[in-house]
């Protein structure tokens, strides 16, 4: 706590700063800002614009990383799965140097496990397990601040914010149902595990954004890093099956901690024309620290991290509406998915208090 | 002006968030489990560790979470940071070296039934005995302490032995009496082999009718192991059963466990931190009953794992870790998948 101190010190005499420094902004022409290229714009935005982005990404989860970074092509084992991620997103620049953001997600994807037959001398059991996550995300609070100059070749931000844990991320009933029952003990068990989104504890994210421009190149790189505020507290189901093949259903309670996190970007940009922009990125993601309470034990989360390699494009479609584009090829990583993904985002620019 | 003094305050934002974060976080340090560790068997004979032998008929765990086995033909061990502590006719005044069931006592003691009566050893180390002179044997087969602290023992042909705290009383002579249990509401449960037997916990009485048989759709009448689980269900289990039966409320259900074999004989059942239920039986391995199917634990499933297929005792010890005793191979620990 007390190593912390100063840096919070500092993070207070920055936050005033851009105050301090700012001068009366003169008129200026919403047109050039709304259609200002990327290698010219600054890290947030003008005072008085708002955005509203809308994402969807579209992930395909076919192959994942062990816990010796060995790849398990996903599809191989016939486990593949899909999933869909709705992103909404508001900003608004208070000022040149200070914006405020609020965003949340909806997602939804199922994951099945390989059908298992148990078979013994009286019994015949066929298992499909289908778990499906779904449901709002947490709703995300930030403040970008970038440096008090106007910018032109360099600029710097930090951001500071928290997710407020909105979602009701308690996991639901689940579902199971019995089918194909030939005989007393013949018949299939389709398991439904219905989990939902969410933290269910509040995150603070704290981020720094560098960003460099030569003519039409521009090079950028961010830092993020989330760590939970306390412990949170969830709930397992368990099952079992009456003789008239019906499920009963039971929860636990179990505590946990979330893994604190870290995440690296680097992106080099291409300004091609003033309103077509592409971009190669790289993305480190890591996580460690946190546990999970499993059977009145607590055990150490495993540590994940994924490389991604993010290739993609900016498109200025007219001066309020531009469409982002970034395609995700997993490169390594180790206790984690590594999705290919397609993430698509429409930007909406406006001035609506600007006279 | 207005403006700027507005975006300030409001600018100040961040650095208040933050200071928000950091006053709010409440983290405490555990001793955390390796994941690694979960789903993992690990197996303790006399060739690898101080076992003291590799028949583990009996295993339960003391009030300071100790464990303690029962090694046929060569004692008693208490395992204790790591390290089996043996006691046997050499270095103790137990009865014999031929154990066969152990209990231990909220005060720390031990209970040790043996094939030649009942040794006691305290918390502070003295030994004391029981051995009924009027029998001309004493083989104890199983032993239960039941929550009024009243001490339950079976025995194979001798029926059972009562102690309510002033001397042991004999009933059910010329039975065997293989399992004893103690449900929710303090009754008392005897598995024979001429079926259950069901006594008040505070009213003893020698009536030969049993509360449950073949006739009310046993598979057997020689009843091996009994649970009552966490959710108040009794399970037996029977010796050469096709099933095992569950008393589940008035409803009694069998369910199947067996794989590849026609009967089984199920010689300990025990329900771990999950709520699945475990079987120890005789050529069928261990099997786990999840509630909806039951998983066979056998050496071809887990070869250099699982030991061999005889099992005979089972406990659970206090992270969770179910301890399984074999006929020939000592004891293994399994730690439970995280799932």
């Amino acid at each position: 706590m007390k190593n912390k101190i100063p840096f919070l010190i500092m993070m207070l005499i920055l936050s005033s700063l851009p105050v301090i420094s700012q001068k009366s902004s003169e008129p200026r022409d919403e047109f050039t800002l709304l259609t200002m290229p990327y290698n010219q714009r600054p890290l947030s935005l003008y005072k008085g614009q708002l955005e509203v982005n809308a994402g969807y990404k579209f992930a395909v989860r076919s192959r994942t990383y062990d816990s010796n970074g060995d790849l398990i092509l996903l599809k191989d084992e016939g486990t593949a799965s899909v999933y869909h991620y709705y992103l909404l997103e508001l900003k608004y620049g208070i000022t040149d140097f200070l914006e405020l953001t609020a965003e949340t997600y909806y997602s939804k994807h199922g994951i099945r496990s390989v059908t298992t037959e148990y078979y013994s001398l009286s019994d015949n059991i066929t298992v499909n397990t289908l778990s499906t996550i779904k449901g709002m995300g947490d709703l995300l609070l930030y403040g970008t601040l970038r440096l008090p100059i106007d910018f032109k070749w360099v600029d710097f931000g930090i951001r500071g914010g928290m997710y407020l844990p909105t979602a009701d991320n308690k996991t639901s009933q689940p579902t199971n149902t019995v089918t194909n029952i030939t005989a007393a003990n013949t018949f299939t068990v389709n398991y439904q595990f219905n989990e939902k989104n969410g933290y269910g504890v509040p995150v603070y994210l704290l981020s720094s954004d560098l960003k460099f421009t030569f003519s039409k190149i521009s090079l950028e790189t961010d830092f993020t890093f989330k760590d939970p505020v306390k412990e949170g507290q969830n709930i397992r189901w368990d099952q079992s099956l009456t003789a008239n093949k019906t499920f009963t259903y039971s929860n636990n309670s179990y505590q946990y901690l979330l893994s604190r996190s870290f995440e690296i970007n680097a992106a080099l940009h291409f300004q091609a024309t003033g309103w077509f922009n592409i971009k190669l990125s790289s993305d480190y993601m890591k996580s460690s620290g946190g546990w999970t309470e499993y059977y009145g034990s607590k055990y150490k989360n495993p540590e994940t991290n994924l490389f991604v390699l993010e290739p993609g494009c900016e498109i200025q479609v007219s001066p309020a509406l531009t469409i982002y584009e970034v395609t995700g090829f997993p490169l390594a990583g180790k206790n984690m998915d590594g999705p290919f993904y397609l993430f698509i985002t429409a930007s909406i620019n406006m001035f609506p208090f600007f006279k | 002006m207005k403006n700027i003094k507005m975006a300030k305050y409001i600018s100040l934002i961040p650095g208040l968030l933050f200071l928000f974060c950091i006053s709010g976080c409440k983290k405490t340090e555990y001793n955390l489990l390796d994941p690694e560790s979960a789903g993992k068997w690990y197996s303790y004979n006399a060739e690898n560790s101080s076992l003291p032998g590799n028949s583990v008929y009996g295993i339960t765990k003391d009030g300071t979470n100790n464990l303690w086995v029962t090694c046929y033909g060569n004692g008693v061990a208490e395992y204790q940071n790591g390290v089996w502590k043996s006691y046997n006719l050499s270095n103790s005044n137990i009865l014999s070296n031929y154990t066969t069931a152990i209990e231990t006592t909220s005060s720390g003691d031990v209970l040790i039934g043996t094939g030649n009566g009942l040794s006691y050893m305290t918390s502070a180390g003295a030994w004391y005995y029981y051995r009924d002179a009027s029998v001309s044997y004493m083989n104890i087969n199983t032993i239960k302490i039941a929550s009024t602290g009243a001490i339950w023992i079976g025995t194979e042909g001798q029926g059972y032995y009562y102690f309510g705290g002033s001397g042991f009383e004999h009933y059910m002579s010329g039975i065997n009496v293989n399992a004893i249990a103690e449900d929710g509401n303090g009754n008392i449960l005897l598995g024979t082999d001429n079926g259950l037997y069901k006594y008040s916990g505070t009213q003893l009485s020698t009536s030969s009718v049993p509360y449950l048989t073949i006739s009310d759709g046993l598979p057997s009448n020689e009843i091996t192991s009994l649970l009552v689980d966490s959710k108040a269900r009794l399970w037996m289990g029977f010796y050469y059963g096709k099933t095992v039966s569950c008393l589940e409320g008035s409803q009694l259900h069998q369910i199947s466990l067996m794989d590849g074999a026609d009967s089984t004989i199920v010689w300990d059942i025990k329900e771990d931190k999950k709520g699945d239920i475990w079987f120890a039986t005789s050529r069928n391995g261990l099997i786990r009953y999840d509630g909806v199917v039951s998983h066979s634990y056998k050496t071809y499933n887990y070869p250099g794992e699982i030991p061999e297929n005889n099992f005979a005792s089972i406990c659970e010890d206090k992270d969770g870790n179910m301890w399984f005793g074999t006929f020939n191979s000592g004891i293994i620990k399994y730690t439970l998948p995280l799932e």
